[in-house]
């Protein structure tokens, strides 16, 4: 039985899922595993647009703040597992105390269980699609309002965040975390448990959105993004549509926010920040941003690059302005990314 | 009531610094469809090259206004040339484009001058204050108030009353037929786009002295100015001046009773909320498209 | 005086202001089940608005709509489609990314919800529609192909597909003709006529060679108001018609 790996995404996923399952033993390195689980996780992040963007058709210029939002409810649950070296008096945790903060904010008590940190960090960037999608799609805003709104709506999220430190770690973040325990598993961010616990949220992740753009929702996804006026006047409900397309990259995105708290054992502004939406947006014009998988790969391989050839900030600095360039090149001659190369649609 | 008054006067001058950005921004876009996303980024180069010229070859603010602008004037000429000119049958892409034009900018700035705040100094001999109504205010900021109401009459001007303004307004409404009719399409777009990011440039130069200059300095202000033209909309000149008053007005008003987070985070919603309403902007017209 | 409550659809007084400009100006229009009615006039008569009247595109400021004994006056778009109208565009509005068995896919005519489609996946049934219809407009070899390759007659034809697959009892048609070659008009004739025995037509047309081989009944606008209704014959020999549009040498000469 002939079958065409490229054409085949099924067959596909599963060997990509399957070497990277087997990746830690070949590679022993705690370090080395644990940088490439954030390639990973961003690579997720990469999805997440790509359901929206590259699907859909709505420019999410603000992406990242499902990111952030995802890792900041990790980060909260965490946090409110440490010692009582970390925590100051009364359990509370030490950025608040240094704010004279006196008693635990409302917010913060439900995230004592890490089940509702778990829940919220899909359910907070999920409610906050919900509004953003009633307001703009109901509204039926044109693609550039989408964008500056959806951008501007995550630097309102960054602003308020850096604005209320006494609440939210501010600039710093929330640093100092307790290590996530599941049950009897811990997940040691410099262990082969997180590598795996990454690689099995993204093997999950990878089928469900197979399953997602296979299914006529998904084919409904692409119909509004060529001309979502037809389909309205097909009877379907287009704001509804563009809200649960939303919607699903906002969960994809808190889950991968959740997972780089995991790796990184802090949560930052700079999560949800215009210079991480912008290299989001980059990896999936590279990568193909049509192509869930061309997304994910797109990512993987412009951040794994830039990780791998150096981290002084004259390089990094560089790199941007290269990625720029690249970006640019991109938008004027691969429309359809790298993926767009092994497209199979015939003419 | 001195309350009211002092808070209308010191918010004049941000909103001043607004209007240009938002003109700028709202010529290339309601004239070519473009978003400029980098608009923000040639405002932080129009602060850069005022810093140098009054630093390195120490001339005064008012003698560096013009080559400011023709020197940026002629990068946004360039730029439209070289990359813009083969997205307009994709304008969505232009925003991608755009972006990454502003990516380019801010890293050359980094790499070359470096990412440390510099600091301008108001010129001497506007840094005082005087007296209206009953008010301390500096001359400065009243300076960069008159100075974007002059630009703005300069614009409408220039769209309304002359040649070149005839056949922008003809290319505006229909790209194809001005051609027809003899008009270098491509000319008045490079023109346009030109023009606009000269405008953010003398913004920059302005605002300059009243903050610190960075590399991502633009950011901020394409995200105001943005919300400046969705509200507006991009039919009139009138609507973008009107929108950037109520815009920058509202801004400052919020933030003398809390901060500026908050009032930027108000603004927004509240943005987003009129859209809602009214999808084409306060001032857009009906039409059959 | 025409039985109005007979109509299927019914448009009374409907009036349509662009900044000042009355598009359309105390408008009575009704057309019967099973009819297949022909809208002309000259360029800005108003008739592609009335269309975007009817199905939602455009809001009238005055008068109202009934359909089907409903009042679907500026109701939304989809809500209106829903109801039973479809609508083909003047300019082929198809989805250009998508292949035709894909863009065909998508009107299939079954739930609209989300939640149902999110776990709705292609099944046999749907390729035998989906055969059906592409044989109905002659576009069954080209069914793996990308929409935006197709010819534009073609794309004519796909989006007629698109509006008939939901069934749809009023189907609204702009300029269906339009930049077609002779030989894909006449096939696009025997479209119609088929369509003719089970659907309502309201077709806006410039081609009367086309009109006149397919409809009843034509109405005439001009200046957004109503000039003449009547059978295509009686319309031909109208002074008032022959002065605004058609000009002194008949239907088939305009």
């Amino acid at each position: 039985m002939k079958i065409n790996i490229l054409k085949n995404k099924f067959f596909l996923y599963g060997i990509f899922c399957f070497v990277l399952f087997l990746f830690p033993l070949l590679v022993n390195d705690p370090f080395y595993l644990n940088k490439i689980s954030t390639y990973i996780v961003f690579g997720l992040l990469a999805v997440s647009l790509s359901i929206s963007w590259g699907y859909t058709g709505i420019l999410n210029l603000g992406n990242a703040v499902f990111f952030g939002l995802g890792s900041y409810c990790m980060a909260m649950s965490l946090k409110l597992k440490t010692d009582s070296i970390h925590t100051g008096s009364g359990g509370l945790p030490d950025f608040m105390v240094w704010n004279n903060v006196t008693e635990l904010p409302w917010f913060w008590e439900p995230f004592y269980s890490l089940s509702f940190g778990i829940f919220a960090g899909i359910a907070v960037p999920v409610i906050l699609a919900i509004v953003l999608g009633y307001f703009i799609f109901g509204g039926r805003a044109a693609g550039v309002y989408v964008a500056i709104i959806t951008l501007a709506a995550m630097i309102v999220v960054y602003l308020i965040i850096l604005d209320q430190q006494a609440y939210t770690g501010g600039d710093n973040g929330i640093t100092d975390l307790s290590t996530l325990k599941l049950g009897n598993l811990e997940f040691d961010a410099y262990g082969p448990s997180a590598y795996y616990l990454i690689v099995s949220v993204m093997t999950f992740i990878l089928f469900l959105t197979l399953i997602i753009t296979k299914s006529r929702a998904g084919l409904i996804f692409q119909a509004i993004r060529d001309d979502e006026n037809r389909v309205r006047f097909l009877g379907y409900n287009v704001g509804v549509y563009k809200t649960a397309s939303l919607c699903i990259s906002a969960g994809i995105g808190g889950v991968a926010g959740m997972l780089y708290t995991i790796v990184m054992e802090f949560a930052s502004p700079t999560f949800m920040s215009v210079p991480l939406s912008l290299s989001v947006v980059i990896w999936c014009a590279v990568g193909g941003r049509q192509s869930v998988f061309g997304s994910f790969i797109g990512a993987l391989i412009i951040t794994s690059g830039a990780g791998f050839l150096s981290e002084s900030e004259t390089f990094l600095h560089t790199w941007t302005l290269v990625m720029g360039l690249i970006f640019i090149l991109s938008v004027l001659f691969l429309p359809k990314g790298l993926a767009g190369i092994f497209s199979n649609k015939k003419k | 009531m001195d309350f009211f008054i002092s808070q209308f006067i010191s918010s004049l001058s941000i909103t001043s610094i607004l209007l240009i950005v938002a003109l700028g921004l709202a010529i290339i876009y309601g004239t070519t469809g473009v978003i400029n996303m980098a608009h923000g980024e040639f405002v932080m180069i129009g602060a850069y090259t005022s810093w140098f010229f009054q630093t390195k070859m120490g001339m005064g603010l008012i003698a560096s206004i013009i080559p400011i602008f023709i020197i940026t004037a002629a990068m946004g000429f360039l730029i439209e040339r070289l990359i813009i000119r083969h997205l307009y049958n994709r304008l969505l892409d232009t925003i991608l484009a755009t972006w990454g034009i502003g990516v380019i900018l801010q890293q050359l700035i980094r790499l070359t001058v470096g990412s440390e705040l510099k600091y301008l100094e108001i010129p001497p001999y506007m840094a005082e204050s005087m007296t209206m109504f009953g008010q301390q205010v500096s001359i400065y900021r009243v300076f960069i108030f008159l100075f974007a109401i002059a630009i703005f009459i300069l614009a409408w001007f220039l769209i309304f009353k002359t040649k070149f303004g005839m056949k922008l307004r003809a290319v505006t409404q229909n790209k194809e037929m001005a051609s027809c009719f003899g008009i270098n399409s491509g000319m008045v777009y490079s023109s346009t786009f030109a023009f606009g990011t000269g405008l953010a440039a003398l913004a920059g130069a302005f605002v300059a002295p009243l903050k610190s200059i960075s590399p991502d300095m633009g950011t901020n202000y394409i995200i105001d100015a943005f919300m400046v033209v969705v509200l507006g909309g991009v039919e009139s000149l009138i609507g973008t001046a009107a929108s950037s008053f109520i815009v920058g007005g509202t801004s400052s008003f919020i933030a003398s009773f809390s901060n500026d987070t908050l009032a930027k985070a108000l603004v927004l919603i509240i943005t987003i909320l009129i859209l809602r309403i009214k999808p084409t902007g306060l001032f857009a017209k009906k039409s059959r498209s | 005086m025409k039985n109005i409550k007979d109509n299927l659809i019914q448009l009374n007084s409907i009036e349509v202001s662009f900044d000042g400009f009355k598009a359309v100006n105390q408008f009575d229009f009704g057309v019967k089940a099973g009819e297949l009615r022909c809208l002309i006039g000259p360029n800005g008569a108003g008739k592609t608005t009335v269309l975007d009247i009817i199905c939602g595109k455009t809001k009238s400021s005055k008068g109202n709509i009934i359909f089907n004994g409903e009042d679907i006056t500026n109701k939304e778009e989809f809500l209106i489609s829903r109801k039973g109208v479809g609508r083909k565009f003047q300019i082929p509005s198809v989805f250009k990314e998508l292949t035709v068995k894909e863009n065909l896919y998508v009107a299939l005519n079954s739930s609209l919800g989300f939640f149902r489609n999110i776990i709705n996946f292609f099944n046999p049934s749907d390729q035998e529609k989906i055969d059906k219809i592409a044989e109905f407009v002659g576009l069954k070899d080209d069914l793996e192909k990308q929409a935006q390759f197709l010819s534009h007659g073609q794309t004519q034809w796909l989006e007629i597909a698109l509006v008939v697959l939901k069934d749809p009892s009023l189907i609204l048609m702009d300029e269906p003709t339009a930049g077609m070659t002779n030989y894909e008009t006449s096939q696009t004739v025997e479209l119609f006529n088929k369509l003719k025995e089970t659907h309502t037509l309201i077709v806006v047309e410039h081609d009367m060679g086309f009109v006149k081989e397919i409809s009843d009944i034509v109405t005439v606008m001009h200046e957004g108001k109503l000039l003449a209704e009547g059978k295509t014959k009686e319309i031909e020999s109208d002074e008032k018609v022959k002065e605004a549009y058609l000009g002194n040498k008949g239907i088939t000469n305009a």
